[in-house]
């Protein structure tokens, strides 16, 4: 008759609640019984007798406890639990102390691993995990038709009349308020700077339904008011009145005069999130914006708008969007229709955008997070990897020791120490030191925060304050226990699994044969090294490449000046900019530390956004993206941007408004495929202005760091009708400063005020490397960011291949010893050794090229870079190899180089 | 008498060893309850009852011989002690000298 076999689990289960004396014993009983069992019920309910008497057994055996049990009361029998409990807690402490160096060990990775999980979590939390501090967050939404990663990081864009027409006409929506992406005028006079407020329309609070905490929301009335209404953020009262309730209902002084008063209405509850569509420095609260009013009105069209709105219940984002569209076919016909002289342009802008951009409707959290969302994902799985290597580090740790306690357990067992027990210490042990790394991770992750602050990208940085709260700390107090109880349980179990009296011999072949599990370790270790190590060094030399790319110009020195003047009578003519433009260039020039100047005309150059929509030159010559840059003479010059075939303007191109035109290589290329720099001379480009002769060709330059170049055309400034920005008025200068001298915006004024008389407003001036490094910040910082998680990654992997080959190695010296004395010569010892630990990390290393090829295409459909590169892909296998040899080559070779005998008879 | 007082699964577990004449194991200590009194009484409550018993020195254990048909597993037979013999009969008196005269209460609604 065949034997039915009992439930593996069920049995392997009980098996662990059971004593190793009685273990035998009951296990028989039951086996017994079920084959009994089986005779009378069948298979399939003798099985299900057997689990339910092995819970049984395991739950009794549990309450039940050798001694005088039968007066025990169930308060005494938790009182001895208890006790049980604290004994176990105290053996685990003083095992812990006893080998302080494995404990520093293993606080230290578990501290490594954790504290950059927490430091980083705690960065990308609110933009992945934690509800918006707004009511239901869920049904609200962010309309955009255009979008931007701008230097503070990212930027959506609504016009107002569209917000205007879908609030008047989209029944999906509750209501919808307005953001603008600017931070308003907001000095108050007294105070060291001025506010960060956002400007922001009468009904955002409702939108959001988010009530002050003090004082009252602003009201529809309050449109147009005589002061600038304030509601400031707790942090902000906090910070800059000492929570003085003297700040509500009076009028302070601006700290431009001729501007408007502030009132402050109210204070926003903590930890509330303005919902700009650009990322500033943390907003220290919201302003009423006095020019919106929600309308339709053409006349008060802005396009920096940025619309957040609520859905009605039961609306879902494809109604809405489907809403919308209907609402921008409506009004279309109806701008055509629009016979305004005075608002043909702004009809003509409004048009053209809604037709090349449809309206999205989108989630709020995707929409204000979208620049970093992705990054966000990708850096989260990066820390979450880390993370799991030092957990398979701290596996690896432990069961070296658990492989070293072996006797010390047998011991145990052998006198009698319950399983439970003796699993039970193991685990206390690995979980207390996993609970102090955590600690150690929370300290020091307090400890770096304002550093971390310090070099994360300003959009981020408000989104980071004190995000290390108690749902993240109880996270890592899960993880902490969970992968304590894991990596310390499993060899404590293995341990005293084994056979106690075959653990207690002198001569036990587990003493010094191969680690079980080992091969499995080093093969995750492996896998997982590569992986993360590879992503993070092809992501970093993307970034890398990003920050220190040519931009097509220098910008050493660099500076832009904007002039403001009062405006003479009626239009300025091309000769009357260009005289003013020389008479400030002179007078410029005029300064010792001034190397170059020379005037443009434009809204993005010489750093700017990205071109949206291409120049209407570009587009009527068929290409899709493109733009036209008005420059003075001597431009390429001041920026030194290379001409490579031809000339830059002259004066006389500029004073007499010609129509030539320089080209970038790029353009030429776009219109012209296949021709040399040098054949484009001479050739013409037709505007719709007319056509201009091509004079000149130089080399490309970045729009924004890290974008790609767009073919250009260069203008005369002075030739309005072709050249975008506000020639004549208001002008603008490159300005080349001699090395180590910095111009005084001070000092620049009154030059200029002497020499073109007091007509000069205001000047403002800007350093092009300030402008650069604003946009560098991020990918400096996300270079920083996986470079860290790359080389800590690099250094978890080496120290767990390492230290799990050696000691495995090591642990063989007795078949080193045999092998020698029969006759193998030590470089076949050596050979043999190296073998078998390369085994499992070249399995490692291929799954893991495997992942990371794998990876990597999903890489590229997150962020714009150029992932899959199999060099790098070996070269981190093969250094992993590497490592791997070493730590198998050198304990072999000490080993092999003794006298086998001396070798066998030390064991 | 707390302290040695019977539980009704000791108590079965007793009877059940007289009449697996004195000494046996769990199984047929198991079986022997089931079939006379139709209970399934769950092997953790056998093993509890046992122990108990040992510590009250009611019964007494050692280590049995191995079969095929447990896996070549030992099992742990019990045996009636004096002691515990002498327990069964008194409380099978305080049983009997309970129910006498009580029967006919005991089953007058039934009938």
């Amino acid at each position: 008759m065949n034997r039915v076999r009992v439930p593996a689990l069920a049995q392997w289960l009980l098996s662990l609640r059971l004593d190793p004396v009685d273990r035998p014993m009951v296990l028989g009983d039951l086996d017994e019984q079920f084959q009994q069992q089986v005779q009378k019920v069948g298979p399939v309910r003798a099985r299900a007798w057997y689990w339910r008497e092995a819970l049984h057994l395991s739950w009794g055996l549990w309450w039940w406890a050798p001694g005088p049990a039968t007066s025990m009361t169930t308060h005494q029998r938790w009182a001895r639990q208890w006790t049980e409990l604290v004994d176990d807690g105290r053996t685990a402490v003083r095992s812990a102390s006893r080998t302080p160096r494995f404990t520093l060990s293993v606080i230290a990775i578990f501290a490594l691993g954790m504290g950059v999980n927490l430091t980083v979590m705690s960065l990308i939390d609110r933009m992945l995990f934690r509800p918006l501090p707004y009511g239901q967050p869920s049904e609200l939404v962010q309309l955009y038709n255009r979008r931007a990663t701008v230097s503070e990081g990212q930027a959506s864009f609504l016009s107002n009349v569209v917000v205007g027409a879908v609030r008047a006409r989209a029944n999906a929506f509750e209501d919808i308020a307005v953001v603008d992406g600017r931070q308003g005028p907001s000095g108050i006079a007294g105070m060291s700077r001025p506010l960060r407020l956002d400007l922001v329309s009468w009904n955002l609070l409702k939108v959001l339904r988010v009530t002050p905490i003090i004082g009252s929301d602003f009201t529809q009335g309050d449109v147009r008011p005589l002061e600038n209404k304030v509601l400031l953020t707790d942090e902000a009262w906090h910070l800059h009145f000492n929570r003085s309730p003297d700040v509500f209902n009076r009028s302070f002084e601006p700290m431009l005069a001729g501007t408007r008063a502030f009132r402050i209405i109210g204070i926003l509850p903590r930890g509330f999130l303005v919902p700009a569509s650009v990322f500033h420095e943390r907003s220290e609260g919201v302003m009423l914006d006095v020019k919106e009013d929600l309308s339709e009105d053409l006349a008060n069209n802005l396009t920096r708008a940025s619309a957040v709105a609520r859905l009605k219940p039961g609306v879902n984002v494809d109604t809405a969007q489907q809403q919308v569209d209907s609402v921008i076919e409506h009004i279309l016909p109806l701008l055509r229709d629009q016979r305004d002289e005075s608002l043909r342009g702004t009809v003509k802008h409004v048009s053209q955008v809604l037709r090349e951009r449809p309206v999205k409707v989108e989630a709020l959290r995707s929409g204000l997070f979208f620049a970093y969302q992705s990054y966000a994902y990708l850096i989260g799985a990066a820390v979450l990897a880390v993370f799991l290597m030092a957990c398979v580090n701290l596996g690896a740790l432990f069961l070296v020791r658990g492989f070293s306690k072996g006797h010390e357990m047998a011991i145990r067992s052998a006198l009698g120490a319950r399983t439970v027990r003796v699993v039970r210490v193991g685990i206390f042990e690995a979980v207390l030191l996993c609970v102090l790394g955590t600690c150690a991770a929370v300290v020091v992750c307090y400890a770096v925060s304002g550093f971390v602050l310090g070099v994360v990208p300003v959009g981020l940085r408000g989104l980071a304050v004190s995000a290390l709260d108690a749902r993240l700390l109880t996270l890592a107090a899960i993880a902490s226990i969970v992968a304590g109880a894991a990596a310390g349980g499993w060899p404590a179990l293995r341990a005293v699994r084994a056979n106690p009296i075959t653990a207690l011999r002198r001569d036990n072949p587990a003493s010094s044969g191969r680690l079980r599990g080992a091969s499995t370790l080093l093969s995750i270790e492996a896998a997982l090294g590569v992986v993360l190590v590879s992503g993070a060094i092809i992501a970093t030399q993307n970034l890398l490449t990003t920050v220190f790319q040519d931009q097509g110009y220098s910008s050493s020195g660099l500076y832009d000046l904007r002039t403001y003047h009062s405006p003479s009578t009626g239009s300025p003519t091309a000769a009357d900019s260009a005289t003013r433009a020389e008479r400030i260039a002179a007078a410029l020039m005029s300064m010792p530390e001034m190397e170059a100047v020379s005037s443009w005309s434009g809204y993005d150059f010489p750093i700017g956004r990205e071109p949206l929509t291409a120049d209407i030159v570009w587009r009527e010559l068929g290409v899709s993206r493109g733009r036209v840059t008005g420059v003075g003479w001597s431009y390429f010059e001041t920026l030194k941007t290379p001409v490579v075939a031809g000339r830059e303007f002259t004066r006389f191109d500029i004073t007499t408004a010609s129509a030539v035109g320089v080209l970038n290589v790029l353009g030429v290329q776009s219109l012209w495929p296949g021709i040399s720099a040098g054949d484009a001379i001479g050739r013409t480009v037709a505007t719709p202005d007319g056509p201009v002769t091509v004079v000149g060709v130089t080399q490309n330059q970045r729009p924004v760091p890290g974008g790609d170049p767009v073919p250009e055309l260069f203008v005369p400034f002075t030739n309005i009708s072709r050249a975008p920005g506000v020639a004549g008025r208001d002008l603008r200068f490159v300005l080349r400063m001699r090395p180590e001298s910095r111009p005084a915006p001070t000092a620049l004024k009154s030059r200029l005020d002497a020499e073109l008389g007091s007509s000069q407003r205001r000047i403002e001036l800007t350093r092009v490397a300030d402008d650069l490094d604003r946009h560098l910040q991020r990918p400096q910082f996300l270079a920083l960011l996986f470079g860290s998680i790359g080389a800590l990654a690099l250094a978890l992997a080496a120290v767990g291949l390492y230290a799990l080959t050696s000691f495995d190695v090591s642990r063989r010296r007795r078949e080193i010893g045999l092998r020698l004395s029969l006759g193998a010569t030590p470089s076949e010892v050596r050979r043999a050794m190296v073998d078998r630990a390369l085994r499992p990390v070249a399995l490692g290393s291929a799954a893991g090229l495997l992942l990371a090829w794998w990876a990597s295409s999903l890489l590229q459909s997150f962020v714009s870079v150029n992932a899959q590169s199999l060099p790098t892909f070996v070269v981190i296998a093969v250094s992993f190899g590497v490592v791997t040899w070493l730590a198998a080559w050198i304990p072999a070779r000490t080993v092999s180089k003794e006298d086998p005998a001396s070798v066998l008879r030390s064991l | 008498m707390a302290r040695t007082a019977l539980g009704d699964v000791e108590h079965f577990v007793l009877i059940a060893l007289l009449h697996l004449d004195g000494e046996s194991y769990s199984v047929p200590i198991t079986d022997e309850i089931h079939g006379r009194t139709g209970r399934a009484v769950a092997k953790a409550a056998i093993y509890i009852a046992l122990r108990r018993l040992e510590e009250k020195g009611l019964v007494a254990s050692r280590v049995g011989e191995a079969t095929a048909e447990r896996g070549g597993r030992a099992k742990r037979m019990f045996k009636l002690t004096p002691a515990g013999r002498k327990q069964l009969r008194e409380a099978r008196d305080a049983f009997l000298q309970m129910w006498a005269g009580a029967e006919m209460a005991a089953w007058r609604g039934q009938r």
